[in-house]
């Protein structure tokens, strides 16, 4: 009999509208006992999904720090996602996982940390980031610069207020130029620009950056400038991806599947695959 | 544990085997080699050169039910899709498709056990035939194989013209031998002296193409190259070559139904294909032949040794025979065997 394949059934709680394109679906294992028992680790990702139009590949966007429910982010980009998104409280969905490996929480204890997210990037960072602050004396000080095209693709308002309270946390956000309003009070410029003036300290800091490629290309290349060992750069990839437990076949790079010995890697790590992503 | 089984008796030998047993095995199909599910037993075609797609599908179906699901009101019932229970007999199997079978064994059993493979691959006899009719396509010397070996197989038989010289190889296989010993008499000193002779003739009809060795060692300094656009400039991503491939196993995972009920599938799917790769936003990483192509090779020559400690490919040549614009995998890999600077 086939359980590899099966979902488990999941129940839409709540449907957050984030930005004109993307929403946070927040759902519970129908299951109770299987959802109390479920665990995973931030940055793992999961597949998500709806009965007659098929499965897509998401991490998930909450952390296992806050088990009420599980978060997954979508962005409308295809003919799933769009069905996703038609979703409402008290559907039931599909949901495999967790998969993949996960941002190195314990090696990351006692770091300071710098988050660089764009756009719907930062969901594998919200993650992570609700984590660390969850767990906040075991990590250092959080800088988090976050940006997107305009005020109105900035995502998680709600985690952004909570963020900029938290303790011995920065929080630093950016528009696009052109993409500020009237009131707006942050920074106005790409990511890797602001990233290059806020200029955080590398000492002891592990940087965790998520978001568009192009974004993270620059970024890397900033961080390369301020001095950032590859090793001390994670990111996440992302392919094509079906089975989510490396059978399928095409989400590989060289010879690493990212669903397998992904998603998350070091910048070192990167450097060492074809350049076919 | 050998013996000699009169050819006139493979039938009473197969009516034994299919009562515990279904039978799988090649009958000709107009002009093609087909691996089938058979209940005459004297359409079974022992001797043949090559059947057009290796029996695979009979571990891997080329589509096969992953679950149904149904939905009554707000709540959906999914029923896991059972692997049908009867054990399954493929006899006939050359021994480039069962080795093949071991390649398989090691990507559907990479940390997550895939339940469905297994379940048929446990419950599936394998009753291999030495090869002695290799075509032109033929290269299984050039990658460590030979077509008398079939490593992995339950028993194992070689023509030897009037009769059958069979191997019992598995503690399985040996106790069917031994069940229907009525059907053989025991093999003789000249009965192995005949099947080592066939063993010599053969291997001569298949001879090493390239040094496969070579061939690995240079596959990690050719990624660039321009080799690449060269040779992949005639492929028109028809897919035939992984569909045909009896160590291809790329899938795709698809819905069939509609919001109420339906189920969902996994059919297979080919590297070789534009929207394999494509994701959703549009991005394609590997979104032209020479990408595609080369990742096709990589995969079997580079990657799964990597990963799983073998190639990918047992020389069997479908994807050379059957390549409708006449893409020859054995010409790549004298090109790489010469390495990057002869491109």
């Amino acid at each position: 009999m086939s359980s590899l394949y099966v979902p488990h059934k999941a129940i839409i709680h709540q449907v957050i509208e984030e930005s004109p394109d993307t929403k946070t679906f927040r759902f519970k294992l129908a299951d109770e006992k299987l959802h109390k028992e479920f665990d995973f680790k931030p940055g793992q990702f999961c597949e998500f999904s709806v009965f007659g139009e098929g499965e897509s590949t998401f991490c998930i966007s909450s952390s296992p720090t806050r088990k009420e429910f599980l978060d997954c982010s979508v962005k409308k980009v295809g003919k799933v996602t769009e069905t996703i998104h038609k979703l409402r409280k008290g559907h039931t969905i599909g949901f495999r996982g967790p998969y993949g490996n996960h941002f190195p929480v314990d090696e990351l204890k006692g770091k300071n940390l710098i988050f660089v997210g764009g756009g719907i990037g930062l969901a594998p960072l919200r993650s992570l980031i609700q984590y660390v602050i969850d767990k906040r004396e075991d990590y250092g000080k959080i800088t988090i610069l976050y940006g997107a095209r305009s005020v109105a693709d900035l995502c998680y308002e709600r985690d952004l207020k909570k963020w900029y309270k938290a303790p011995d946390t920065d929080l630093i956000l950016t528009v696009d130029p052109g993409g500020e309003t009237p009131e707006w009070a942050g920074k106005i410029g790409f990511v890797p620009t602001i990233l290059e003036e806020i200029n955080p300290s590398k000492e002891n800091a592990k940087v965790i950056t998520c978001g568009p490629p192009i974004m993270i290309k620059f970024t890397i290349q900033a961080l390369e400038r301020m001095g950032f060992n590859p090793e001390d750069i994670i990111t996440t990839l992302e392919m094509k991806m079906k089975c989510g437990i490396g059978k399928c076949g095409r989400c590989n790079i060289g010879h690493i599947y990212v669903c397998k010995h992904g998603p998350v890697f070091t910048y070192a790590q990167i450097k060492e695959l074809p350049q076919e992503f | 544990m050998e013996l000699i089984l009169k050819k006139e008796k493979l039938k009473e030998f197969l009516e034994q085997l299919s009562k515990n047993y279904e039978i799988i095995a090649p009958v000709k199909e107009g002009e093609l080699i087909n691996f089938k599910s058979v209940k005459d037993f004297t359409k079974v075609v022992m001797t043949y050169q090559k059947s057009i797609k290796s029996p695979k599908e009979f571990l891997f179906p080329q589509c096969e039910e992953l679950y149904k699901y149904k939905f009554s009101g707000k709540d959906v019932e999914i029923k896991p899709a059972e692997v049908e229970k009867k054990p399954k007999a493929i006899v006939g199997i050359h021994p480039c498709d069962a080795v093949a079978i071991k390649i398989l064994d090691k990507l559907f059993g990479w940390d997550y056990k895939d339940e469905l493979y297994f379940e048929r691959r446990n419950n599936t006899l394998l009753i291999s035939i030495t090869c002695n009719t290799p075509d032109w396509s033929c290269f299984c010397t050039s990658v460590e194989g030979t077509p008398y070996d079939a490593d992995g197989t339950d028993i194992h038989f070689t023509d030897t013209g009037e009769t059958y010289y069979i191997e019992g190889k598995s503690e399985k296989g040996k106790q069917i031998l031994q069940d229907n010993n009525n059907l053989f008499t025991e093999a003789k000193k000249e009965d192995k002296d005949k099947v080592e002779k066939i063993k010599k003739e053969i291997m001569e009809q298949v001879p090493v193409k390239f040094d496969i060795k070579k061939v690995t060692e240079n596959m990690d300094c050719i990624f660039d190259s321009k080799l690449w656009d060269r040779i992949s400039v005639k492929c028109i991503h028809c897919g035939a070559c992984a569909y045909l491939c009896p160590t291809c196993h790329c899938f795709d995972i698809n819905d069939e139904g509609n919001y109420e009920e339906g189920k969902r599938i996994r059919c297979w799917d080919a590297c070789m294909f534009g929207h394999f790769t494509k994701m959703a936003g549009g991005h394609n990483p590997r979104e032209d032949e020479k990408t595609r192509y080369r990742q096709r090779i990589f995969h079997k020559f580079n990657y799964y040794i990597k990963n799983f400690d073998t190639i990918s490919c047992v020389g069997c040549g479908r994807c050379i025979a059957e390549c409708p614009a006449g893409m020859d995998l054995v010409k790549t890999l004298q090109l790489i065997e010469k390495g990057a600077e002869h491109e």
